[in-house]
């Protein structure tokens, strides 16, 4: 046998006692929530087949335990389980295939959620590639959020590279909905809001994404209140 | 009362100082956020040994600390660490902000976290208006959906409230009403939950949530 056959032969034994382990760990966390053993053993071995495609499996545990919170039927459960694999799948592909080596776990976690919520895989190899790869977990994540609260796709994948582009640090862009938002509440609707960032990008080239400036007579960004506001009044409540 | 809704005395309990006697309603309240802390430092994962020493290190190696704001200001912007709290003590810190309650509204689950803190971890305040509810909590991704890790207080007005600290990012999140019923809050933004039903979705950032 030669080395390279006993260095194959190790790895292997090493990589499947780490699937074993991992195995027993999605088990073990299930188990802890009294989650039913059967649905648990299924949900391990897609665990276990997911690890082996590099896929994280935290959130095969959290989207499990949150059916069985709900009383969602277990073969319902293990079916959106195993939708999560083929989405953080597709999402660990796109990445790869924008150039990032080794996909981090939040990142293919991010890219799976998006890819639910609508995003294509190329628009997530576009923000995978609009930086480098500091703030891609978070701009999936912004961008999808941004799509939730009622903004197309392609315009929350626009504003959300944009802002990438131009360096803005993750935790800039996590202000995006929040800002949408405080927009949406003084009653500007989600297409023109997608246009008020790009536009407000565009007068700057890559200049940041921050709605910030007032249109004249128009509606605006305010800054977040930072005080306490008994009234109230300016509730806004999407029925 | 503070700005933050507590008494001085009831800030000391939370610091777990000395404190003269204050209401029943806003011990329950702080114990309350005392057990949400807790709950959310169970969830941190372990932290190595060496984390003290390479932490002292850095802050002897920054020099001395810049002069600190007095009085209520100071309680404003400074962390709420609790010596059983050594574990959050270099992302928690955050301050709690009067939600109002919604007019108009009975019956409906509505929510209103806002927070204000520049830090990793931000207090979020989830209201919820539901007189006839006999139980009402928060189930979401920050506490592994489970109903009964966070139960909510009912106000004297029939809304449902606790206080939950969060990581600046993106959590979903549902009500569990009288134990059984799951409702999405309809003042937050609504995903697909892969089972038939609809999660709120919230986005924290640096500056917590803008209310609307």
């Amino acid at each position: 046998m030669t080395r390279y056959s006993l260095v194959f032969a190790a790895v292997m034994v090493l990589a499947a006692e780490s699937a074993a382990a991992q195995q027993a760990d999605v088990r073990a966390r299930l188990s802890a929530r009294n989650v039913d053993a059967s649905l648990a053993d299924a949900v391990a071995a897609v665990a276990a087949d997911a690890a082996g495609q590099n896929l994280p499996t935290a959130p095969l545990v959290d989207k499990t335990l949150e059916g069985w919170a709900k009383h969602a039927p277990p073969d319902r459960i293990l079916a959106a389980v195993r939708q999560s694999v083929t989405r953080m799948a597709e999402a660990r592909q796109a990445a790869l295939s924008a150039g990032m080596t080794q996909p981090p776990p939040d990142v293919v976690a991010a890219g799976a959620e998006a890819l639910g919520r609508g995003m294509r895989s190329d628009q997530i190899t576009s923000i995978v590639r609009a930086d480098d790869h500091a703030s891609t977990a978070v701009g999936l994540r912004v961008a999808s959020a941004l799509a939730a609260q009622g903004m197309a796709m392609n315009d929350a994948v626009a504003v959300v590279t944009r802002s990438m582009r131009a360096r803005q640090r993750p935790r800039e862009i996590l202000d995006l909905p929040s800002t949408m938002r405080a927009l949406q509440a003084q009653g500007m609707s989600a297409p023109d809001i997608g246009r008020h960032f790009l536009r407000d990008g565009d007068e700057g080239g890559d200049r940041p994404v921050s709605g910030q400036p007032l249109p004249p007579g128009g509606t605006g960004v305010r800054p977040p209140r930072e005080g306490p506001s008994p009234e109230g009044h300016d509730r806004h409540h999407h029925n | 009362m503070s700005e933050t809704g507590f008494t001085q005395d009831g800030q000391r309990y939370l610091d777990g100082s000395p404190h003269g006697a204050f209401a029943d309603r806003e011990r329950a309240e702080a114990d309350q956020l005392l057990r949400a802390v807790a709950a959310y430092r169970d969830a941190l994962p372990a932290i190595d040994a060496g984390l003290d020493q390479r932490v002292m290190a850095a802050v002897r190696a920054a020099g001395a600390p810049a002069a600190r704001p007095q009085g209520p200001v100071r309680w404003l912007v400074e962390a709420r660490v609790r010596p059983v709290w050594v574990p959050l003590a270099a992302a928690a810190a955050a301050l709690l902000v009067w939600i109002a309650t919604p007019r108009g509204t009975t019956g409906v689950p509505a929510a209103a976290p806002a927070v204000v803190a520049d830090l990793d971890t931000v207090f979020v305040r989830f209201e919820l208006v539901a007189p006839q509810a006999r139980s009402a909590s928060v189930a979401g991704s920050f506490n592994g959906w489970d109903p009964n890790a966070l139960p909510m207080r009912r106000s004297a007005s029939g809304t449902w409230i606790v206080t939950v600290p969060l990581a600046v990012g993106e959590h979903q999140y549902q009500f569990v009403v009288d134990g059984t019923r799951w409702e999405p809050d309809p003042s937050a933004a609504i995903v697909e939950d892969g089972f038939g039903g609809r999660n709120s979705v919230i986005v924290i950032g640096p500056k917590g949530l803008v209310r609307t």
